[in-house]
């Protein structure tokens, strides 16, 4: 006889099997289209009773595979590790500034265009308008994303001499690049000819070409914009 | 794109109380991008006819049937409505065309134009919320669906084709060039993309930062308030482009002027 499955085990294969429904089915099914029942049968569950034992209706169970979509549809895991990495290496390996821009300015794009969860992010978002509990959860999941981004932003603006133009601060540049890669990725999931091919720039070594993601285009220009060099010169070389 | 099949007057005038084919059109196209904008599971390539009529108040989808032959040649006429409707910062392609035709001279410094022609494109409230669900919604909906990806892809080459066009004549005006290898319809996809990002963002939740932020651009300069997006338009604006004839020979190719490390 198979081992049954812990409680734990059941939630994690409902919350999963709900998000592949959503993700699969594009925007055709809406989470409050979603059916708990319809779940069980797509997870190999005779019945939805072991699901009623995790939540205590229907709602709840939306409400719990909301918060686990957006733990898993938010994008962007290879460069904040890249990001993470930068900050914690040591000096003599700190990488030029406007590589580093390119670089994980173009695994951002990357990550966000094989996301295939990041179209029911915005349809939440949609959902969002007209349902005031996802609305919040989103509200909330949203500013932990920016804030934590914001944060991360000025720790490398303090590892790379660089300080914020007033008025603005990490957060102001968190939302401007979350702003324009989600327009960038949205344009070009439904027609990518609109954005086209990276551009080639004579901006490596001695000159040499180098591919320059649209997104990492603009991000080395708003950064540019919002920071400048500290104008007392004094690094900090802060280990975040 | 294609155009609205039929803009032809009624043949006769109708009977008081009975609407004419153009009042009819107008009516369900009205009613069918209000359902768009206000209800989350109604998008173009999904809305349904007999709905629209429904919620029009008509009793019969009869007369619908006399002006679009299919539910796919009401879709794709909504599209369009809604496309010419609800895309916003169209009127500033006319504002700003305008200001460069009437006195060159008398043009404000670039900052103030840009600070000017791009605070209202992104929308409040709930204007705010219905550009987000439109644009969501169109997008979305395209992804699952050639026939809007290529109507929203040819309005979109549409729309950045004359962005592109006003930003030449702009960077001309202003004695300025692009770049290379950055031109005007880079430029226009940018501003666009950065448009819609922040039209989700904030259309979504719009108190994430401040809308307005208290700046001055460089010393010389008044304090003026600035939004998020006329702030990045502008910074990509100084990145992408620089003044006529200043590119050197053997130039490190490199949008910014800050950044050290």
């Amino acid at each position: 006889m198979s081992r049954r499955r812990s409680l734990d085990e059941t939630r994690e294969l409902l919350l999963d099997t709900g998000a592949d429904i959503l993700i699969d089915s594009g925007v055709n099914v809406t989470l409050g289209a979603i059916n708990l029942m319809d779940v069980c049968r797509a997870a190999g569950l005779t019945t939805a009773g072991s699901a009623y034992k995790i939540w205590a209706t229907q709602e709840d169970y939306r409400i719990a595979l909301m918060r686990h979509l957006l733990r898993t549809a938010v994008p962007g895991t290879e460069a904040i590790e890249l990001l993470t990495a930068t900050l914690e290496a040591p000096d003599v390996d700190l990488p030029d500034f406007t590589e580093l821009i390119r670089t994980v300015a173009a695994a951002n794009a990357r990550d966000n265009i094989a996301n295939k969860a990041a179209p029911v992010y915005l349809a939440l978002w949609l959902a969002a308008l007209h349902d005031p509990v996802l609305a919040d959860e989103l509200h909330t999941a949203d500013r932990e994303l920016i804030d934590a981004y914001g944060a991360m932003y000025e720790a490398l603006a303090v590892r790379y001499g660089l300080e914020w133009v007033p008025p603005f601060d990490g957060r102001h540049l968190a939302v401007s690049l979350s702003a324009l890669i989600e327009g960038l990725d949205l344009r070009s999931r439904a027609t990518p000819a609109i954005v086209g091919d990276p551009l080639v720039r004579a901006t490596g070594p001695d000159g040499t070409d180098q591919e320059w993601h649209l997104f990492a285009c603009g991000v080395e220009a708003l950064v540019g914009a919002f920071t400048r060099p500290r104008s007392d010169d004094d690094r900090e070389h802060t280990h975040v | 794109m294609s155009t609205p099949t039929s803009d032809r007057p009624a043949r006769r005038s109708p009977p008081i109380g009975r609407r004419s084919i153009d009042d009819t059109r107008a009516l369900l196209l009205a009613t069918g991008a209000e359902m768009v904008a206000t209800e989350s599971a109604v998008t173009i390539g999904r809305v349904d006819l007999l709905d629209v009529c429904r919620r029009a108040g008509l009793s019969t989808v009869g007369s619908a049937y006399k002006i679009w032959d299919t539910q796919d040649d009401y879709r794709l006429e909504l599209l369009h409505h809604v496309l010419g409707e609800f895309i916003p910062g169209r009127d500033a392609i006319d504002l700003v065309t305008a200001a460069i035709a009437d006195d060159p001279d008398a043009l404000p410094p670039l900052p103030e134009l840009i600070r000017t022609a791009t605070g209202t494109a992104i929308a409040d409230g709930d204007d705010g919320a219905r550009h987000f669900s439109i644009y969501v919604g169109l997008w979305l909906a395209s992804v699952d669906d050639a026939a809007l990806a290529r109507e929203l892809h040819d309005s979109d080459v549409t729309v950045i084709d004359a962005y592109a066009g006003l930003y030449d004549a702009v960077a001309e005006a202003y004695g300025l060039e692009w770049k290379p290898p950055f031109d005007a319809r880079f430029f226009a996809t940018m501003v666009a993309a950065m448009t819609d990002g922040l039209t989700v963002r904030m259309g979504a939740h719009g108190d994430l930062v401040e809308r307005t932020l208290v700046r001055r651009v460089d010393d010389g300069s008044e304090e003026a308030e600035w939004s998020l997006l006329a702030c990045g338009v502008y910074a990509l604006a100084r990145a992408f482009s620089r003044p006529r004839g200043a590119g050197a020979p053997g130039e490190r190719d490199g949008g910014h002027d800050a950044g050290g490390g």
